[in-house]
């Protein structure tokens, strides 16, 4: 495997507000290798951001260390943030009086690219990011979108090695979340590492490799991501539908949990969760059936969210 | 320094010029700005007439084309740290490959350059309009002098606003200071009437940098007090550079920085 | 009646309160400019007469009543619009143009009161003395001065309300009241092709008024030109407020920018 692009250690993060003290971070160790996507999950104020900010050199952790790209975040910040870009979501941290161009160019210069690669640059990066026939207008002339966009242009432009989003996706309507994933793509196949908070659970889908998930400001599960929608003790939920009297469950077998069989307008609907398909699962499933008056049934894979909701939801 | 910092500095003063044209275009500039100042200065000019005649109208003069610097200077440069802050830029700029006093060094350029041109416009205006004109003629000369001043009391006023950033208080204190160097600073009241008024102008700029223009329209020798004034505008920027520089690692370790 | 006096003082408190907490142009304003002009006007004579000495002071008054007015009655549309609160001003129960006058009401209390404590603390630590021979009609005239405030107040509000350059128009509107009004240079020093513009300002008048006064001779017909000035600015005010409001309900915004 490859060497780890980013490595963290033992972070922790805590404020100190008015005497009291809230700690945003307790100990984070985690690591994310060239040409991979690792997603941060976590509800409001787990401390992705803070971890955000951390990794691009922002705030300095209270404990622990992080490399970037070998250089510690700590000591040497200059040397992490040359290999590093940041999207910010949301609209705010641009010069809204001035043009996209303009605005592309100073943050350019200031990411580190050189005279040359930036005027190189800068035409294809506003190409890419569709902004090219608005580039000469004032960015408070833009959409919400079209703000996310030259975000993402500016974290590009200096090509890094480490690119950190923090929910770029919020306010993107679905055509231009998923361009900024195809960008995103793009980049983990040249080889970037790429870490991303997100609160929608589509980007993780799509994009991730690894899920981090943060709670109470600790790693709660790091895993590959289909080993983490496994996680969630099921991999698919079977709903049937049917007339007249609802029919017993009887004796469930292995791997198989029924929620309930609820009465829905003149029928009755039953809803079972499986852990995996297996012989018993589809012997049981058949006889329930035969014995009922069936109008329908759907199958449906778990999806991030069921495990997002439950890992989060639950206690301890 | 390499020619790529140059290059970088050079940037950021585009990006400064830039800036300032959204806040203030041509338009705002021609109609608002610079009238304000050159009307400022005949006011405080003809008030000077009122209390000594002829000879007080010329020293008010001499004083008040030094004093609508601070238009832009003190004043005008008040809010100009806030901006970033506004914005939600200031992460960028405090993670940037320049430092972030270059950044805000380098955007005054359009506010010196904007200070010089009402100066030169009092001159033009007030001068003649007032029964000044020999004055604005042997001031001419001077323009350099009234350079210096510029610079000293741009460096005071980002000393104070960036001291003001994280109270918010930057109108205060922007305007505070100018109404401070209007009343002590020489400018229409002559040194020596007030004895604290003396003390605490010394170290406020433009009031040493008045007197050297004031002598040397007399033929009188200069070099100290524009030496003097010099200190004044180095201190000032030293503290700027102090707080700026201050302000940037706290941010970072208290995490204080408006992010996004 | 007392429901509109409610009203209107209802607004007045508002903006006082608004005032202590904003209070950073206002204090500027309303406490340091009268401080440096008496400086200015005072210094140059170190042993000047009573009666010269309530001229001056008398001018500085007026000088930063209008430098106070430009930069706070003036701005109380703007403010509102900043904080997203002039819709609810605009279709609130009670009428909105008693609100908006007893705001600038307020405004220009709060600065008279701020301007003759500052003038007052001065003189005494100058140890000047003031002489003004007729007080009632000198405080008279500090009243109309105070009315003549709100309806320059609520008419600035509302021309500011339609220009975003709201903050560049008040300096620029500042020295040409300073210069032509008479207030601290003499209306004599002015060239006599710009006099007439002096007669449409309200404070002008009230400066004569004042001065007379204070000298014992009240100037009655320039009483009576700051009677008049100060209907007339309420007047185009308020038509001008009604405007705004119904140019809001016509295009859904209160940004004419
Ligand atoms: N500068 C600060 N001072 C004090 N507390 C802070 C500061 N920054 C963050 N916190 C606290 O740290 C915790 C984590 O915040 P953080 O912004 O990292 O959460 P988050 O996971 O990004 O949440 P969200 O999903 O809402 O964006 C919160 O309790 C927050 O209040
Ligand atoms: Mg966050």
């Amino acid at each position: 495997m490859a060497e780890p692009v980013v490595a963290a250690e033992g972070v922790a993060r805590w404020f100190d507000v008015k005497r009291a003290r809230v700690t945003a971070l307790e100990s984070v160790s985690f690591e994310i290798r060239a040409g991979e996507v690792v997603t941060v999950l976590g509800t409001n104020g787990a401390g992705k951001t803070t971890l955000t900010k951390i990794l691009s050199t922002l705030l300095l952790p209270s404990r622990g260390t992080v490399l970037v790209n070998g250089h510690d975040v700590a000591a040497d910040p200059r040397g992490a943030r040359a290999a590093t870009g940041v999207i910010f979501g949301g609209d705010r941290g641009l010069y809204t009086r001035l043009s996209g161009r303009d605005n592309l160019r100073f943050f350019g210069m200031l990411s580190g690219v050189g005279r040359r690669d930036l005027r190189q640059r800068l035409p294809g990066a506003l190409e890419q990011v569709g902004l090219a026939g608005a580039a000469d207008r004032a960015v408070e002339t833009y959409s919400k979108g079209m703000r996310q966009r030259l975000h993402i242009a500016i974290g590009l432009i200096g090509r890094p090695r480490v690119l950190l989003l923090d929910e770029p996706t919020v306010g993107l309507d679905p055509v231009e979340a998923q361009r900024l994933r195809a960008a995103v793509a793009d980049l983990r196949a040249d080889g970037a590492a790429i870490m991303l908070t997100s609160h929608n659970l589509l980007d993780v889908e799509r994009l991730a490799d690894r899920v981090l998930m943060l709670r109470g400001g600790r790693i709660t599960h790091d895993l590959p991501l289909p080993e983490f929608v496994r996680q969630v003790g099921h991999t698919a939920t079977v709903t049937v539908r049917g007339r007249g009297r609802p029919p017993a469950p009887g004796a469930l077998p292995d791997g198989v949990t029924v929620s309930e069989v609820a009465d829905v307008d003149g029928g009755w609907e039953a809803t079972f969760y499986l852990r995996g398909w297996d012989r018993q699962t589809f012997d049981y499933l058949g006889g329930f059936m035969a014995d009922a008056d069936v109008l329908d049934c759907a199958v449906r894979e778990s999806r991030v969210d069921d495990a997002f909701a439950r890992l989060a939801g639950a206690v301890g | 320094m390499t020619t790529a910092d140059l290059w970088r500095a050079g940037e950021s003063v585009r990006m400064g010029v830039r800036l300032y044209l959204a806040e203030y275009p041509p338009r705002i500039l021609a109609t608002t700005v610079w009238p304000r100042a050159v009307l400022q200065c005949l006011f405080l000019t003809l008030l000077g007439r009122v209390v000594g005649g002829a000879e007080g109208a010329r020293f008010a003069f001499v004083g008040a084309a030094a004093l609508i610097v601070t238009l832009r200077t003190t004043t005008g440069l008040s809010d100009m740290p806030m901006r970033d802050k506004l914005y939600g830029t200031l992460p960028r700029v405090h993670t940037g490959h320049l430092s972030p006093i270059v950044v805000l060094a380098t955007r005054t350029v359009p506010y010196l350059v904007d200070a010089l041109v009402a100066v030169v416009l009092c001159l033009l205006v007030v001068g003649p309009v007032t029964g000044n004109a020999a004055t604005s003629l042997a001031l001419a000369p001077l323009l350099p002098l009234y350079a210096v001043v510029v610079l000293t009391s741009a460096a005071a006023g980002l000393a104070c606003a960036a001291l003001a950033v994280r109270a918010g208080v930057d109108e205060l204190i922007g305007n505070g200071l100018s109404y401070l160097i209007i009343a002590v600073g020489g400018v229409l009241i002559p040194p020596g009437v007030l004895g604290w008024a003396d003390a605490l102008g010394s170290v406020l700029p433009i009031r040493h940098g008045l007197q050297a223009i004031r002598a040397a329209l007399a033929g009188e020798p200069w070099l100290a007090h524009l030496a003097a004034e010099l200190g004044v505008g180095l201190g000032w920027a030293l503290l700027a550079l102090v707080t700026v520089a201050r302000q940037t690692r706290r941010a970072r370790r208290r995490g204080d920085t408006d992010f996004y | 009646m007392s429901a509109v006096a409610e009203v209107l003082w209802t607004g007045a408190r508002h903006q006082l309160q608004t005032m202590r907490v904003g209070w950073r142009v206002a204090v500027i304003v309303a406490a340091i400019q009268p401080v440096v002009f008496l400086l200015i006007t005072l210094g140059a004579w170190p042993d000047g007469s009573a009666a010269a000495t309530t001229r001056s002071a008398t001018g500085v008054l007026l000088t930063a009543f209008w430098g106070a007015t430009v930069w706070g009655g003036a701005a109380i549309l703007r403010r509102e619009r900043a904080e997203g609160t002039i819709g609810a001003l605009l279709t609130g129960v009670r009428d909105p143009r008693l609100v908006l006058v007893g705001k600038a009401f307020g405004a220009s209390l709060g600065s008279v009161a701020t301007i003759m404590t500052t003038i007052a603390l001065v003189l005494a630590l100058l140890g000047r003395p003031v002489a003004v021979a007729e007080p009632g009609w000198y405080a008279v005239g500090l009243l109309a001065v105070l009315a003549s405030g709100t309806a320059l107040g609520t008419l600035l509000s509302c021309l500011f309300l339609m220009t975003r350059h709201g903050p560049e128009l008040s300096s620029a509107l500042m020295y040409p009241v300073f210069l032509l009004a008479g207030l601290l240079i003499p209306v004599d020093m002015i060239p006599a092709w710009l006099r007439p513009a002096a007669w449409v300002v309200s404070l002008h008048w009230a400066q004569r008024f004042l001065t007379g006064s204070a000298q014992g001779a009240p100037d009655w017909p320039a009483l009576g030109a700051v009677v008049l000035l100060t209907v007339g600015y309420l007047g185009a005010g308020i038509a001008l407020f009604g405007r705004i409001g119904r140019l809001v309900r016509e295009r859904g915004t209160v940004d004419h920018s």
